[in-house]
């Protein structure tokens, strides 16, 4: 990977509240990845697709809602990592609400923002003002090993 | 998504091709419920050509599991051959709990 000295900001995707949409994520994913000049070597770009789907999954079914709005997804790259954040304006996440699967005995519903934990190497929520913010961070390959 | 379905004495598939997303799993769960209506609950969901599978997805795979094997059948699938598309079964460790199918046969060129 070509070391990046400096933080490179990418174009904002901005997403109606609404399932389709959502696969606008993925080829916004590879272009960013082009324009960084992110190599396989660095990032697995399927692997983060599906992560930011999760949260923005998330975004559409329970913050602004189906047909509720728009949201918003920006990407960032620094030499150490690709960081994603997501801005709406929809309801808090209430983490007291949240709980990781139970493995013992399979449910149907909840694993959203669990697949986003376990690939990203951290996942933020905060609440400023009146919009929710997320934050995924995908580490450089070469950082990790 | 699309999807082809075919129906044998013992066995019900479904074969899938692209996306299983949130999108696409509203359709997959409405062929899910057209076997069980017609008393079919054995079934086999082929992803192998699936190339993205989410949590919606995988939802409407585990809804149709849960109710297939409330009556007496199973739900078993032939996982994608994409290893980023098989991602969220291990993730989830679904993997563990859904009965891997054979790949299934070519079911003619009917698709949904």
């Amino acid at each position: 990977m070509a070391p990046k000295s400096i933080t490179m900001e990418y174009e904002t995707l901005r997403l109606n509240s609404d399932h389709l949409s959502l696969r606008a994520i993925g080829p916004w994913l590879v272009d960013l990845a082009g324009r960084f000049d992110l190599q396989p070597d660095d990032i697995e770009l399927d692997a983060v697709e599906l992560a930011v789907h999760e949260v923005a999954m998330n975004i559409v079914d329970h913050s602004v809602g189906i047909g509720g709005g728009e949201f918003s997804i920006t990407g960032e790259c620094d030499e150490l990592a690709l960081r994603v954040r997501t801005f709406d304006a929809g309801e808090a996440f209430a983490r007291s609400n949240y709980s990781r699967p139970k493995f013992d005995e399979p449910q149907v519903r909840g694993y959203g923002l669990f697949i986003a934990e376990q690939i990203a190497d951290s996942v933020r929520y905060d609440r400023v003002g009146d919009q929710n913010q997320w934050e995924l961070v995908f580490s450089f390959r070469s950082v990790r090993s | 998504m699309t999807a082809h379905t075919a129906t044998t004495d013992s066995l019900a598939t479904i074969v899938l091709r692209g996306r299983l997303d949130a999108v696409s799993a509203v359709k997959l769960r409405h062929e899910i419920d057209e076997k069980f209506a017609a008393e079919r609950f054995d079934i086999v969901v082929d992803l192998a050509a699936v190339e993205f599978v989410d949590s919606a997805g995988l939802a409407a795979l585990a809804n149709g599991m849960r109710r297939a094997r409330q009556n007496a059948g199973d739900l078993r699938v032939v996982y994608p051959a994409s290893p980023s598309a098989r991602r969220v079964f291990a993730l989830t460790r679904f993997d563990q709990v859904f009965v891997e199918a054979d790949a299934t046969t070519d079911l003619g060129p009917e698709w949904l």
